[in-house]
């Protein structure tokens, strides 16, 4: 065939049916992919889709236990996927093709000077070009670098501890780009930062490749992400490719329903439909709470108030201190100062006098939820003792659409929706006036926080409760909440109805939480993914 | 405190445990062996009388004379009795030291974690100042000072096996304390014991019984020294630690009464440690999962 | 940060002080028929002793008394040898000194490489002898290595010197190889199963994976994990050092080595009290100054504590 010898010459990266097994079953079914140069293909995918096992089995660095079979080849250069040899990969690691790492906070070894770790990469890529490098050629090879990633050269001094978690994934990109690759994977590269850090990262890359004719391969579970950013688009679902295509094509008209189950899911930011409601008298209000952890101050008298029937969201990013008003006003954690009332009456600061019917919390990690050695009924029979009343665990888990028979298992046996779903009965149990939501979906993959969110809202409608939704979320924000406040540093920085905070906010902090939502908001989808929200009563 | 969600793939592979086989083998041959070792302990207060015959006439026969597979002591006391006889203090005492410093740990590490402030504070400053001098020196002393027998040693090596117990139950509760669903069970205002008792204690079980598992090997190593020592066990008792004391002088006419009871100790030691490892890797997986 | 340790550790030491002040206190027997020993007690040499140990005065004013002295160095005399306490310690502490050095060398020099060498071959043949090897160092009680190793290396192999410190320099090196050994085999084990977690632990984190994909030498990659795992490596060896400090008591006695050790071992027995007590506060001191040594260690070697202490 001619192809073969076409590809031998072809500048860019072609994948030819890569599939990985692990002890249990394949993870990965074949797929085979090409990335020209200069050229961005992502990877899209929730968690167990195998798009994580892909990008490190095109470096050989897939953890123990998994096999990779199928080849690559970089620049006509081609290698076997499945050698375990390690000076078989000597030869793509590096000059072929780095992987860059999720979090930046464990991907640098901490005890290393920033400015030698790019310096490995350096001296390693010069020893593979036969080249010698001196002590000042290398420091200015380094400084070289972090200019290129807008890094200050004294960055070099400097231990990873030292700097923010967008510096270090700067540093590690720096650190990646020194090896001159022809590809770069990056997985997940900006999950674990803030989202007004997110953006600037995620272009930087994208400069970077332009300039050095890279191909980037960019893995990611959120499609936002890849709008404007990948000229082609990989939808991977359970090891499986479910779509592929150029990305403008598939994200205005997405073929496989998984797609546009993704698609939809991908909450809009600027098409709030929730409308202000009528004033109601008030159920909770919160006043002048303050909370310090030692000398740091999580919360500066922060206010927030609820009606019956009402969802209102407290939003901000990590260290804003949202979850710390959450906790407050559920007696978790004792604030210095403030007054929290509850339908009239003044509630004391703690859990000591409180009464499980006055309010419940559904928190954010589905995984430690539930009491692991708990079965199900267990859990919602403790949650129901103090309650009375004549509810059943069969009630409380068909309210939350779940089947009765789920009551015989343990939270290790559910998924992570299921297990929420659960958490979500367990406190309706006491009867509640008002629900707490501290993050409860953002752990959740997104075509599940969809169907979370549509029970929170269900919940809402058929028991009249008041819920205050904790998120860093815009696009949850937009779909749940009629009212908002912003809190920047444990200050509240705005407060509104949420049409008001999205679409005309004042504050520059709330300005920039909205850019970045909106530029990861899909504009093609956003308006049919906005038609399809529920509308609120 | 939350962020943006971590859908780190690398939380949830899949990784081979090493020499996993190894030490499946192991362990099974740890748990024949200590199976023995336990049923020799309670057959051995009825061999007491039998090791304990003293003969003149038969002092110092090396090992595979007749009648003394293993020889005899400068006592004329056959030195296979004497070692089976020894198997009951070599092995109930540091069950007991183990059970019973982990029960008292499970009760103050829980209080302690859970509870925090003023109690934490008395609670961990009693650790500390246990923990600052080794346990051995501290029995040593104590028990020789005031001439302890055998089970007031048991009692003491439980209160010194103590503050370590607390110190790994405390971590645990502490891991736990926080977890959504010990604060899920706080706001269903359950009480404070039943959170800590049904919630939170079942939950750090595997560290509890692996740790027990191992104090039960260290113990016996504490133990057997002091009596090697003169500590703890009466002269002329039957016992592991006071037989190879007592098997020094006799080195050159004897040598298996002092090899056998030290290669039994080594040995068990060794199986019990196995098994802790085993019981760790297993319950730690079986968590993951 | 450090004021704060200090001050805890001064603590501490006070308190033991008093609980072994209260030992000899509640000790069983009569202090003054032990001081006696063989000479006949009359009246007029009781009231002596009483006077000179100052018996009839109240408990707190007496621990006082005793803690002055102590803090100058004085810790009376010792009831069995009739020296000074610290006469009686002076001339037995370079034995010590000398075994544990050995020892702790010894245990250095074998588990570090062999915890990194089993760690860098995981799952390989080697790893499995070094932790089959680490598991017998961890069970056995250094009383029964110790006599196995005497029993081989002295008994039937007369290779080693079986008691006794010998006429120094060259000579007691010689005498202390097998008393090392065995103190070292225990602690040793411990090492090497730290080593070994701590340098696996490295070896399977984000950073070396991360080194690894940017196409470093696989010796650099090690480096660069042992560097990272040398933090706990050092604290760890700081920890096995004040494990040495018990294991001593049971070794010199078995080698009939005159230290520390086995002094403290006779004077339990033969209830020197004075002596007892100046041993175990010394032992305490030294142990306490060693885990301030740990917590500095960690100011100097990590960078992520030093920024901490730095903002404090």
């Amino acid at each position: 065939m001619s192809t073969s010898s076409e590809q031998l010459n072809a500048r860019g990266v072609v994948v030819r049916s890569l599939a990985v097994d692990g002890p249990s079953g394949p993870l990965v079914r074949p797929l085979g992919f090409t990335v020209g140069p200069g050229r961005t293909l992502a990877i899209i995918g929730e968690s167990g889709s195998g798009k994580s096992v892909t990008a490190r089995a095109l470096t050989g660095l897939l953890p123990r236990g998994l096999e990779a079979t199928g080849s690559a080849s970089i620049d006509g250069d081609r290698y076997p996927l499945s050698t375990g040899e390690r000076s078989a990969w000597d030869r793509i690691r590096g000059r072929r093709a780095v992987l860059l790492l999720q979090d930046p906070f464990t991907s640098l070894n901490p005890v290393i000077r920033c400015g030698a770790q790019i310096g490995a990469t350096v001296r390693a890529r010069m020893r593979a070009e036969r080249r010698r490098v001196s002590g000042s050629s290398l420091k200015l090879e380094v400084e070289r670098r972090l200019d290129e990633v807008r890094l200050p050269p004294d960055v070099a001094r400097r231990y990873p501890s030292e700097l923010s978690g967008g510096m270090r994934q700067r540093v590690a990109i720096a650190a990646a780009l020194a090896a001159e690759p022809r590809l770069l994977i990056a997985d997940e590269p900006t999950t674990a930062l803030d989202a007004s850090t997110q953006g600037g990262v995620l272009d930087l890359l994208g400069d970077l490749q332009k300039r050095h004719e890279m191909s980037l391969l960019l893995i990611s579970h959120d499609l936002g992400v890849v709008a404007g950013r990948a000229d082609d688009l990989i939808v991977m679902r359970r090891g499986e490719v479910v779509e592929r295509g150029r990305t403008n094509r598939v994200l205005a008209a997405p073929e496989h329903h998984y797609t546009r189950a993704l698609l939809d899911a991908n909450l809009s930011v600027t098409d709030t439909t929730i409308p202000p409601r009528p004033p109601s008298p008030m159920l909770l209000t919160a006043t002048g709470v303050s909370k310090r952890f030692g000398s740091v101050t999580a919360l500066d008298a922060a206010s927030v108030d609820v009606a019956r029937g009402e969802i209102v969201a407290v939003v901000g990013e990590s260290g804003s201190g949202k979850s710390t008003l959450a906790r407050c006003i559920a007696g978790l954690e004792v604030p210095e100062a403030g007054t929290i009332t509850l339908d009239g009456r003044d509630l004391p600061p703690g859990r000591r006098g409180r009464h499980p019917g006055e309010m419940q919390i559904v928190f954010q990690d589905p995984y430690s939820t539930l009491n692991p050695v708990f079965t199900i009924d267990r859990s919602l029979r403790d949650a129901l003792r103090l309650a009375g009343g004549q509810t059943t665990v069969g009630d409380l888990l068909e309210l939350v659409e779940l089947d009765p028979a789920l009551g015989s298992r343990h939270p290790s046996q559910l998924s992570g929706g299921q297990r929420q779903r659960v958490a979500i009965a367990r406190a309706l149990a006491p009867n509640p006036q008002l629900l707490i939501c501290d993050e409860s979906v953002s752990a959740l993959d997104v075509s599940v926080q969809r169907q979370i969110l549509d029970l929170l809202i269900r919940l809402r409608d058929e028991l009249d409760l008041a819920m205050l939704f904790i998120t860093h979320d815009l696009g949850v924000v937009a779909n749940i909440a009629s009212r908002a406040i912003v809190l920047q540093r444990g200050v509240v920085v705005e407060r509104g109805s949420t049409a008001q905070i999205l679409r005309a906010p004042q504050h520059p902090y709330t300005k920039s939480l909205v850019q970045a939502a909106e530029h990861d908001s899909i504009h093609g989808a956003s308006a049919q993914a906005a038609l399809q929200v529920r509308p609120s009563r | 405190m939350s962020g943006t969600p971590k859908l780190s793939p690398r939380t949830r592979t899949i990784s081979i445990v090493p020499g996993r086989r190894r030490v499946r083998w192991g362990a099974t041959l740890s748990v024949v062996l200590l199976a023995g070792v336990g049923l020799v302990a309670l057959v051995s207060p009825m061999l007491s009388d039998a090791a304990t015959r003293q003969s003149v006439l038969d002092a110092l026969l090396p090992p595979g004379s007749p009648g003394h597979p293993l020889g005899t002591d400068e006592l004329g006391r056959d030195v296979l009795m004497l070692t089976l006889a020894g198997t009951g203090s070599a092995v109930v005492g540091p069950v007991i030291v183990a059970a019973g410093s982990m029960t008292l740990a499970v009760l103050l590490g829980t209080i302690a974690g859970y509870v925090g402030g003023f109690v934490d504070g008395v609670i961990g400053r009693g650790v500390d100042v246990l923990l600052a001098l080794p346990v051995m020196l501290v029995a040593l002393v104590v028990a020789g000072v005031f001439g302890a027998g055998y089970w007031v040693t048991v009692v003491l090596l439980i209160v010194l096996f103590c503050p370590s117990d607390i110190r790994i139950v405390r971590a645990g509760v502490t891991e736990q304390a926080p977890r959504p669903y010990v604060e899920a069970a706080q706001m269903l205002s359950l009480s404070s014991s039943r959170i800590m008792f049904r919630y939170v204690v079942p939950n750090t079980w595997p560290l509890i019984l692996t740790n027990v598992t191992l104090n039960v090997g260290i113990a016996l190593v504490a133990l057997s020294s002091l009596s090697f020592l003169g500590v703890g066990v009466a002269p002329g008792t039957p016992d592991w630690g006071r037989q190879i004391s007592d098997g020094r002088g006799v080195m050159g006419d004897n040598a298996a009464m002092l090899i056998v009871p030290a290669v039994l100790i080594i040995l068990v030691t060794m199986a019990i440690n196995v098994l802790g490892d085993h019981l760790g890797t297993r319950l730690r997986e079986r968590g993951i999962q | 940060m450090i004021v704060v340790r200090l001050f805890g550790v001064l603590a501490i030491l006070l308190v033991i002080s008093f609980l072994t002040f209260s030992l000899v206190y509640l000790a069983p027997g009569d202090l003054v028929k032990n001081l006696l020993g063989n000479r006949p007690a009359s009246p007029e040499a009781v009231a002596a002793i009483r006077a000179q140990y100052h018996l009839d005065d109240p408990f707190l004013l007496r621990y006082l008394d005793w803690l002055g002295s102590a803090i100058r160095g004085d810790f009376g005399q010792s009831i069995r040898l009739q020296q000074p306490v610290s006469t009686v310690i002076g001339d037995r502490l370079p034995n010590t000194l000398a075994l544990v050095a050995l020892a702790f060398l010894i245990a250095l020099a074998t588990a570090i490489p062999l915890g990194i060498l089993s760690a860098a071959r995981e799952g390989r043949f080697s790893d499995s002898l070094a932790s089959l090897l680490s598991l017998i160092g961890l069970s056995a009680p250094s009383f029964a290595i110790a006599l196995l190793l005497l029993y081989v290396f002295a008994t039937l192999l007369p290779i080693f010197p079986a008691y006794g410190a010998g006429s120094g320099g060259f000579d007691t090196l010689w005498h202390l190889v097998l008393p090392a050994v065995a103190l070292a085999a225990g602690i040793g084990a411990i090492l090497m199963r730290l080593t070994r977690a701590a340098l696996l632990r490295e070896l399977q984190s984000d950073a070396t994976t991360f080194a690894r994909a940017r196409g470093l030498r696989e010796a650099d990659v090690q480096v660069a994990a042992l560097r990272a795992a040398a933090i706990p490596i050092v604290t760890s060896a700081g920890l096995v050092l004040t494990f040495i400090v018990g294991g001593t008591i049971i070794v010199e006695s078995v080698f009939a080595l005159p230290g520390l050790g086995s002094l403290l071992q006779q004077a339990v027995q033969f209830k020197d009290l004075p002596v007892v007590q100046a041993l175990t506060l010394l032992i305490a001191a030294v142990i306490a100054v060693i885990t301030i040594l740990i917590d500095l260690s960690y100011l100097v070697l990590d960078p992520r504590v030093r920024a901490k202490g730095l903002n404090r």
